[in-house]
């Protein structure tokens, strides 16, 4: 047993084993990204030959060191240990990440606090402040695809009824906390809101629309779907109906306006934006740097002795 | 901002002298006249010229570097590989490069000619010295590898023809693949860097992230197989253009293929 499992890794710190795994993965990644599959990248045998092929250099490093620091020309030879032993960091960070990194993806909607299972602070989004790129300086680009110009949060982090920290934070400029970053979403923000029903016997029920959430409601009937558009300064509710299986506007509710329809009465109340956000801790992230540079100094060490010698 | 026509001019003057200097040098290298290959250096020197003022009244009029819009991204790619032919042509040696590196840079023009050129105000969230330098050394990366192609092209027609010294080319593709190698690693963590501060994850498996990733294992391939399998000459070369086909593939073929967040379109 002790035999094959030496032979194995014999075989594994051969180049002759190395160079094939470097053609099977690269042909695989091809293979999956002409043919997209859910999670092939993800799935556990390309990780697996991911792992191999870290083994596989991780043995080459050790074995072949004492006999290169021997070779002539050993200075360029420096920088090929030092980049692979870079390769090796980034894995090493790539597992350690994969043990203990945590992240929480949700959405935090203005003036109120949220609560995530397992994260050490509630978030509250004060205000979320968004200025929008001018459509004329953007002559046929659909505006729709654009981030906006400015998209700033401001958040309030509370543990045990205290506010611990307050800070701004965008796309591109995330805030941080002790261990964690906080990061709104590019693209998943919106508006949220509340419709106040009130029926023919003057019975009053408040729908409160989500856009992750189901946003269609009976009123009177009819299917009526529900959602926010427009400016911070003339933002609306729309209402829409299904028309031949077609959505079909036959409202627009601005703040506290009123709809009457079929003996029922809408109102629009609590109109705010939300944000998609991710707060992350990732200890790996120093072991991550440190590899690519080890990766980065190796090959230009490698490079200016082989070229000067 | 629509495209102003003095600079839409030098797009077409720059890319009309690089097309004249290739058939120029083709004509000299199938004449073997020295004359000839001289002058069409000149003509593209002049293009380059043209080509230089382009991206500075683009710098101008945008008001911020030409990095941005996917025509930019080309055109400077297109720039750089003819900058980089232009130096290495001053050894009379190797300007046999030109006669496969010209097309190279004349198909880049020709590609962005269709494309959008419209100068866009800077995004926000492309404000970052991150991406630029991820888009710059990409760029510098491919270019590279646009070398040691034409390196690898000569080499094997040269052996084929049975002429003196193809080794040296076989050598200029080495030293080029390996500067390629480093640039493209250097492009692939700082764009992975900056996608982490912008979307909040280091690598998503876009088609883009994926196809570099793809030329980037071709290029260590093609780097091992040189200094561990001491593959020289022909089969080196012949996987030097392979990895061209990816570096073409990656930057055309993904965007037209395989749907993407890279918007280099």
């Amino acid at each position: 047993m002790a035999k094959r499992v030496w032979g194995a890794l014999k075989a594994l710190a051969s180049l002759k084993v190395a160079i094939p795994l470097l053609v099977v993965l690269t042909v695989v990644t091809i293979i999956g990204s002409l043919f997209p599959q859910p999670d092939w990248f993800r799935s556990g045998w390309y990780l697996g030959l991911l792992g191999l092929l870290g083994l596989s250099l991780l043995l080459i490093t050790i074995i072949h060191i004492p006999r290169i620091l021997r070779r002539k020309g050993r200075n360029a030879l420096i920088g090929v240990i030092v980049t692979h032993a870079g390769i090796l960091v980034l894995i090493a960070a790539a597992i350690q990440g994969g043990a203990s990194a945590s992240r929480w993806d949700f959405r935090a909607i203005e003036g109120e606090m949220t609560v995530v299972p397992g994260m050490p602070f509630v978030i509250e989004l004060e205000r979320l402040l968004i200025e929008e790129y001018d459509p004329s300086e953007f002559p046929g680009i659909e505006l729709a695809g654009l981030p906006n110009k400015r998209q700033d949060g401001q958040f309030r982090l509370h543990r045990t009824g205290e506010v611990i920290a307050e800070f701004t934070a965008a796309p591109g400029r995330p805030g941080r906390f002790e261990r964690y970053t906080l990061l709104p979403s590019i693209s998943d923000i919106g508006w949220v809101f509340d419709l106040v029903l009130i029926d023919r016997q003057q019975r009053e029920r408040t729908l409160t629309i989500r856009p992750w959430a189901d946003p269609t409601f009976d009123l009177g009937g009819e299917q009526v779907l529900a959602h926010g558009t427009g400016l911070a300064d003339e933002r609306k509710a729309q209402l829409l109906r299904l028309v031949d299986g077609e959505p079909e506007v036959f409202a627009a509710l601005g703040v506290g306006e009123t709809l009457e329809r079929a003996g029922y009465q809408l109102r629009l109340e609590g109109f705010r934006r939300y944000s998609g956000l991710s707060v992350y801790d990732r200890p790996h992230m120093p072991l991550l740097m440190v590899g690519s540079l080890m990766m980065l100094a190796g090959l230009v060490w490698h490079f200016y002795h082989r070229y000067r010698d | 901002m629509t495209l102003p026509q003095s600079e839409l001019m030098l797009f077409y003057f720059a890319l009309g002298l690089y097309g004249l200097a290739w058939g120029i040098h083709f004509s000299g290298w199938r004449r073997d006249s020295l004359s000839l290959n001289t002058t069409a250096i000149r003509v593209a020197w002049a293009g380059l010229a043209a080509h230089t003022g382009l991206l500075g009244l683009r710098w101008y009029l945008a008001g911020h570097i030409p990095l941005i819009t996917a025509f930019e991204f080309v055109n400077a790619f297109a720039w750089l590989v003819m900058l980089v032919f232009l130096l290495f042509a001053r050894r009379q040696h190797n300007r046999m490069l030109g006669v496969f590196l010209l097309p190279v840079g004349l198909l880049l023009m020709g590609y962005a000619a269709f494309m959008p050129k419209a100068v866009q105000p800077m995004l926000i969230i492309f404000d970052s010295l991150l991406l630029k330098f991820h888009v710059l050394t990409t760029i510098i990366g491919y270019a590279a590898w646009a070398i040691t192609f034409a390196a690898s092209v000569s080499f094997i027609y040269l052996e084929r023809k049975g002429r003196e010294k193809p080794g040296l080319f076989d050598q200029l593709a080495y030293k080029a693949a390996f500067m390629a190698f480093c640039f493209l690693t250097l492009g692939i963590i700082s764009g992975a860097l900056w996608g982490d501060k912008v979307f909040g994850q280091l690598w998503f498996w876009d088609p883009k992230e994926t196809w570099s990733f793809i030329t980037w294992l071709i290029f260590l391939s093609y780097l091992h197989a040189r200094y561990t399998l001491d593959w020289r000459g022909k089969r080196a070369a012949w996987l030097a253009i392979l990895g061209f086909a990816a570096v073409i593939f990656t930057y055309v073929g993904v965007d037209f293929l395989l749907p993407q967040l890279h918007g280099t379109r």
